[in-house]
């Protein structure tokens, strides 16, 4: 079990009662906002995506069914929303792929296998990232945490920009094996019980 | 295996429009390129996710993301809580919205949306003079909330519906709702317990005006935090308030009836509202009646003050040798009665200033009566006393009108008494501002009633003048004598400003005229009989018009027996003790 979804229920299996905004937080908004982020890409644009998402959430939520999986039904608002503002998020023309069935279905595996294990991707994320070198490790970080657009980033480094987004690609492909394989471990360990 | 450098556009802002149309002509042709485009996508966004806790202090996405951290958290809670505590779902729904309006969730404050469900324990605010919104019931109940409205802890309990209004106004329509369930409505001035009916609901942002319940349909028992309980009935209200008597009144009075069939410039009577009908019996209190008798009350040198909160007349006069009750009257305008508010002292104390109930003595009142708005009190100083001179009352006394008591205010410095003193009340400045008949105290001063001060400005005479305040730009204006002058008062220091106009002299010349401000046309209205004057503040220009209709006016004066009513939109006459309250509108 994810430690999002610990946080969600008491051990012995019984729904949790919210205690405020802390533990809301860190439940389901977490999740929906990396998916918001995987298939719109731009985060100011996800943001937005996201927003909206919560706030239908919140008008049709009549119509959602206690025992149905929660993280789903709020995915497939997320989808519809950045579906309905295609035309508006000209920024994220990646839309045009993300939203594509089979992507869809396999980002829908990809996301259910987080709920596999008891570690946050993020925190696997942390790991892999510290298997970089150095250099590799401040080109994502310089994307990422510090929104370098690329072309800066290659003046910075003195390498072309063909070379630069090669190279990010490469890294995030092996970043990605790495995720990949982190959860299946973690999701075998728990498999194995006392 | 695949380069994931040859999905490169797809992670690519700058990515052409043709390289990504290629990348999707690549997914149809090979079902495997949708498994490393989900894996790519996957962990680019896992990538933001993870940098974004560290972003840069200050960039714009990182303040972005803290907004809606909150706000997407508050919508949640607000999606969670009814899902958790309430299996019955949330308890309404916002059905539409206008201008800004805001889901109140403990310290979260959620943008209001249409569909948007309110979870039990929330609160609601429109903000802004257009603002409102509509809340729907899942039993058809619904509530339309007014611009700048506050509501918290909504909710639908096993004891009925509930909600409390801080302030603002709401109209609810409330579907039939269990005898053991009414629907709860709360003010800071009282509760409303309704099972069914069409009401209207206002708290005053002034807490002396509380709570008015206005009921369309049905009945609603409205009760105060004094614990006074009314039964308002269909096209009735009532005002929950401290001091103020807890009363069913018709919503649409007939005096307003009257207005609304009346033309522009003409006189309507209200039948049947002499105040001689609630005169104190002279048989009971004959010591009171001095040489003349109840009819001094109109006829010797008095006048009144419109008590705004309540929208009564109230009338106080009488003295010298005429008079000698010093009970208040009240001509109630929403239910055109008249009222005695007070009784007579019986055995009243002569040229005195108190009687020995320590109540004020009966006196000629002159102009120099006013309603304190914001203390809701009458005030009264000098005039001409009972039984004997002016030179003897010179004390200032106010009125409480929730507690029905006099109070003498002794103040450590006063104008000094005398016949022919007029006053008015300016709400921005909280003062009266009164003027000396008296020679030896001449002069235009004003009087704080909260430091229980007189302060001198001027000193100039104002004997038998008539003034009001002209509430648009802050003048007193005083008429009286054949002159018209006005003060600034509430910027920098007072100076008398003669106005030259001509066409007034029919108003100019009489004792003691009735004069008013009417805010709605921003207009001076003066009437002393005969035709009616109107003075333009702006060009300083008199218009007159006899109008048929207007009733005989008494020989010594109206003073504040003329006043504009902002209800009606129309000034109201009190001119002789037999006669019936008139209306004119303007």
């Amino acid at each position: 079990m994810s430690e999002e979804r610990a946080q969600r229920e008491e051990p012995g299996g019984a729904p949790a009662l919210p205690s405020g905004l802390e533990v809301l937080s860190v439940t389901w908004m977490p999740s929906i906002r990396r998916y918001c982020l995987s298939i719109v890409g731009e985060p100011e644009d996800a943001q937005d995506v996201l927003q909206e998402t919560f706030l239908e959430a919140q008008r049709s939520f009549a119509r959602f069914k206690p025992d149905g999986d929660f993280g789903a039904w709020l995915r497939g608002i997320a989808r519809n929303v950045a579906a309905r503002r295609r035309e508006k998020l000209r920024r994220t023309r990646r839309l045009q792929v993300s939203l594509e069935p089979r992507v869809l279905e396999r980002l829908e595996e990809l996301v259910r296998e987080e709920e596999t294990v008891d570690e946050s991707p993020v925190t696997l994320l942390k790991r892999c990232l510290g298997k970089l070198s150095d250099g590799d490790r401040d080109l994502v970080r310089a994307r990422y945490e510090h929104g370098t657009d690329l072309e800066t980033l290659c003046k910075g480094l003195s390498r072309s920009l063909s070379w630069a987004k090669t190279r990010l690609m490469r890294l995030r492909w092996a970043l990605a094996d790495c995720v990949g394989r982190e959860m299946k471990r973690r999701a075998r360990m728990g498999d194995a019980g006392p | 295996m695949t380069d994931p450098a040859s999905f490169g556009p797809l992670l690519d802002p700058d990515a052409s429009e043709e390289e990504l149309r290629a990348l999707e002509e690549r997914l149809r042709r090979d079902p495997a390129a949708a498994d490393t485009v989900a894996r790519l996508i996957y962990i680019d966004g896992l990538l933001w996710e993870e940098a974004r806790p560290k972003a840069v202090p200050g960039r714009r996405r990182s303040r972005r993301w803290i907004a809606l951290g909150a706000a997407a958290a508050a919508v949640l809670l607000l999606l969670w809580l009814p899902w958790r505590l309430f299996s019955g779902g949330p308890v309404a729904r916002i059905e539409s919205v206008r201008g800004t309006s805001v889901v109140l969730t403990g310290a979260v404050e959620v943008p209001a949306a249409t569909g948007v469900a309110i979870a039990s324990g929330s609160g609601f605010r429109t903000s802004g003079a257009g603002s409102a919104a509509t809340l729907a019931f899942p039993d058809g109940t619904r509530l339309e909330i007014g611009p700048d409205t506050t509501l918290e802890d909504l909710g639908d309990d096993g004891a009925g519906k509930r909600l409390r209004l801080k302030r603002g106004t709401i109209r609810a329509a409330v579907t039939p709702q269990p005898p053991e369930r009414p629907m709860r409505l709360a003010t800071p001035h009282g509760d409303a317990r309704v099972l069914g009916t069409i009401l209207r609901l206002l708290v005053d942002p002034d807490p002396l005006k509380g709570t008015r319940l206005d009921v369309e349909e049905g009945k609603v028992r409205l009760e105060n935090r004094q614990g006074q309980g009314v039964v308002v009935a269909s096209g009735h209200f009532a005002v929950a308030a401290a001091g103020v008597e807890l009363l069913a009144r018709p919503l649409r009075s007939a005096a307003l009836a009257l207005v609304e069939k009346m033309p522009s410039r003409s006189w309507a009577q209200i039948p049947g509202t002499a105040v001689r009908a609630v005169a104190a019996d002279p048989a009971r209190y004959p010591k009171i009646q001095g040489g003349v008798g109840f009819s001094s009350l109109t006829e010797s040198w008095s006048g009144g003050v419109l008590d705004t909160r309540r929208e009564r007349l109230v009338l106080w006069g009488g003295g010298h040798s005429n008079y000698w009750g010093n009970e208040l009257y009240a001509f109630d305008i929403p239910t055109t009665t008249w009222l005695r508010l007070t009784e007579p002292t019986p055995d009243p104390a002569l040229d005195q200033e108190a009687g020995p109930d320590g109540r004020p003595t009966s006196r000629s009142t002159y102009s120099g009566l006013a309603y304190l708005a914001h203390v809701d009190r009458l005030f009264s100083h000098a005039g001409g006393l009972a039984g004997g001179s002016a030179g003897k009352v010179d004390q200032t006394w106010t009125f409480d009108f929730a507690t029905s008591t006099w109070s003498r205010r002794n103040p450590p410095t006063n104008p000094g008494g005398g016949f022919g003193c007029n006053a008015s009340y300016d709400p921005a400045t909280r003062k009266v501002w009164w003027g000396s008949g008296r020679l030896s105290f001449a002069g235009l001063w004003s009087y704080d009633y909260e430091a229980n001060a007189w302060t001198r400005h001027t000193q100039d005479n104002f004997s038998g003048c008539t003034s009001a305040v002209d509430l648009k730009r802050g003048f007193l204006v005083v008429v009286g004598n054949g002159e018209v002058f006005s003060y600034d008062i509430r910027r920098g220091t007072p100076r008398k400003e003669a106005w030259p106009t001509a066409g007034g002299e029919g108003l100019l010349g009489k004792p003691g005229p009735g004069f008013d401000y009417d805010p709605d046309r921003d207009r001076f209205v003066g009437w002393a009989g005969g035709a009616v004057f109107e003075l333009d503040p702006e060009t300083k220009a008199w218009r007159s018009q006899d109008v048929p209709g207007a009733p005989a006016s008494n020989r010594n004066g109206l003073y504040g027996r003329w006043r504009y009513v902002p209800s009606l939109k129309a000034f109201i006459a009190v001119t002789q003790v037999d006669a019936n309250v008139h209306l004119y509108k303007p």
